[in-house]
């Protein structure tokens, strides 16, 4: 396989089981034999039914949960835990409270031990990245849910991460901040090419983002298909209106369709 | 910005969130209780020995003070507290921590603590007086008993409670132990500690009274009951608005320390 320049942004997942076993109740499968390569700058979406795994996935690619079975890479080396390389945005903002937005961007640097001024001048950037600038002295409470997420993103961006890894960030956000969110997302991706997984229960924005997504199936969760998406970048948001966009969309829906009627006890 | 310059800027201004106008509020506030208070002693309540108009009570707080009397009574009572207060918050914040460290230690002490909290301690105080004596000891002793719970209780909830979506945040950016604890679980738990100490002020303030009733030779306790037992019913509020007063500056003093400690929980 020819490997690119740039191997560290690689993620590869091997044959991974994840099982939970919670005291006192069987065991969940949440992930079986599952397989999924990510190139280096590469913006891949994971879509699927509610409990498909894909928050497991995500938190097996960051280090916060070790596979049963198989192993997982990021660049050259296993992952074993958090690491600074990968950086992970929650639905929830989750800024903390007593910390000034600025000092929120800076939160990651300064706990790999960097000076506070320098981390702060780094996150200054971020924050300028993110048209937020003017916001560095406020308290996440003074700011909106939108701006909150987007200080969210800079302080995962202020770390310089090879991967960024998204769950379902702008979840929380209405209809139409979210569409900005995530042009400015691809923006911002445009800028660095950082490797991105970034969950979705919104199909047409993972069509919209991801050079491809992966459908994830439920029970055990595992790769149901890979969907390239091939549209030229820069994507204006008006390609969600035309008719390529809709018949890839459609394809994936009807992919997960089953499987969301069935976690809702239709048929 | 809105300034007070058209008509009702006055209340407008009242209610803002200046200086000026909080310390305007405080002095509005105290002076409306004391005109109540002159009204209800002349024209309400004419049984002197429970009420007795403010100008009197003033006056009779005057003459302590020439006395000499007001100043070594003030001081024992402030010094049994600055020695007691500071053990309390202190031990209190230790026994919260360690706590909340360790489920086993938590859950055998839990009865107890919730036991000794809830009983009223004040019931001692005969006893401590008994056995410690009439000085300063017994009232420093009765003191740590009644401040030190909400202290302990709110620090225990405070390191607890911490978001656990936060802490795993922290722990995606590869936060240790140490400075999970540091960046996120102690600034949870500031205003928590601080209510705390806010209540274990106002039950250590009536421990060192009570306990002052009980058997003293000095103390703003032991003023109000010499001053009861002799009917003088100006002397006895005199020293009982003094303590009112004490209890507004702990207030202020603690509300300007959250502001300092948490400034993030300040409204705008
Ligand atoms: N800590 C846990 N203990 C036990 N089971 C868990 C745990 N976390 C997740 N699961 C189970 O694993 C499965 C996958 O959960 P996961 O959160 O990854 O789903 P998801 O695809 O992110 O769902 P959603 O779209 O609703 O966020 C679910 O059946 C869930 O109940
Ligand atoms: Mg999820």
């Amino acid at each position: 396989m020819n490997h690119g320049p740039n191997e560290a942004g690689r993620l590869v997942v091997d044959d991974v089981d994840l099982v939970f076993t919670p005291a006192r109740r069987d065991p969940v499968v949440a992930l079986e034999n599952l397989d999924l390569e990510v190139e280096p700058g590469e913006f891949v979406c994971v879509v699927g039914a509610s409990g498909s795994g894909k928050s497991t996935l995500l938190r097996l690619l960051d280090g916060m949960l070790t596979p049963t079975k198989g192993t997982i890479t990021s660049g050259s080396a296993p992952v074993a835990g958090p690491s600074r390389d990968r950086a992970m945005v929650f639905q929830s903002d989750n800024l903390l409270p007593w910390s000034t937005v600025i000092d929120n961007v800076a939160y990651g640097l300064t706990l790999g031990g960097m000076r506070r001024s320098r981390a702060r001048q780094a996150a200054l950037r971020q924050l300028e990245l993110v048209g937020l600038a003017d916001s560095a002295g406020q308290y996440p409470r003074e700011l909106s849910g939108g701006m909150r997420q987007r200080v969210n993103i800079a302080r995962a961006l202020a770390v310089d991460p090879q991967v960024l890894l998204l769950d379902e960030p702008f979840a929380a956000l209405d209809a139409q901040t979210r569409e900005i969110m995530s042009a400015e997302l691809l923006r911002i991706w445009s800028t660095d090419r950082k490797t991105v997984v970034f969950i979705t229960h919104q199909i047409d924005e993972a069509v919209y983002l991801a050079d491809r997504v992966v459908v994830l199936s439920a029970r055990p969760g595992t790769v149901r298909e890979i969907v390239p998406v091939d549209f030229e970048r820069p994507r204006e948001l008006s390609l969600k209106r035309t008719d390529p966009f809709g018949r890839i969309v459609d394809h994936i829906w009807s992919l997960i369709e089953v499987e969301v009627r069935g976690s809702l006890g239709l048929s | 910005m809105s300034r007070g310059t058209k008509r009702g800027g006055f209340l407008a201004w009242l209610g803002g969130p200046t200086r000026g106008a909080s310390w305007s509020r405080l002095v509005l506030s105290i002076g409306l209780f004391l005109v109540a208070w002159q009204v209800a002693a002349m024209y309400l309540v004419d049984n002197r020995l429970l009420l007795v108009p403010f100008t009197e009570v003033a006056a009779a707080l005057v003459d302590e003070i020439a006395d000499g009397a007001f100043a070594s009574n003030l001081y024992t009572t402030v010094l049994e507290l600055a020695i007691a207060f500071p053990l309390a918050v202190f031990g209190g914040f230790v026994i919260g921590a360690i706590l909340a460290g360790s489920k086993p230690v938590r859950q055998t002490l839990d009865p107890i603590l919730t036991a000794m909290y809830s009983l009223p301690i004040v019931a001692l105080a005969p006893l401590f007086t008994a056995g410690l004596g009439f000085g300063v000891a017994s009232k420093v002793a009765i003191v740590i008993l009644m401040a030190i719970f909400p202290v302990i209780t709110n620090t225990d909830a405070g390191l607890r409670s911490a978001e656990p979506a936060l802490i795993e945040t922290a722990r995606s950016y590869g936060a240790s132990r140490l400075q999970v604890l540091r960046t996120v679980t102690i600034p949870h738990s500031v205003p928590f500690i601080i209510s705390g100490v806010r209540v274990a002020f106002a039950r250590g303030l009536v421990g060192v009274i009570v306990a002052e009733f009980f058997g003293a030779v000095s103390g703003v306790g032991f003023a109000i009951a010499a001053a009861a037992q002799s009917y003088q019913t100006a002397r006895l509020l005199g020293y009982v608005v003094v303590l009112g007063l004490i209890g507004l500056l702990a207030s202020i003093g603690l509300t300007a320390l959250e502001r300092r400690l948490a400034p993030w929980r300040e409204e705008s």
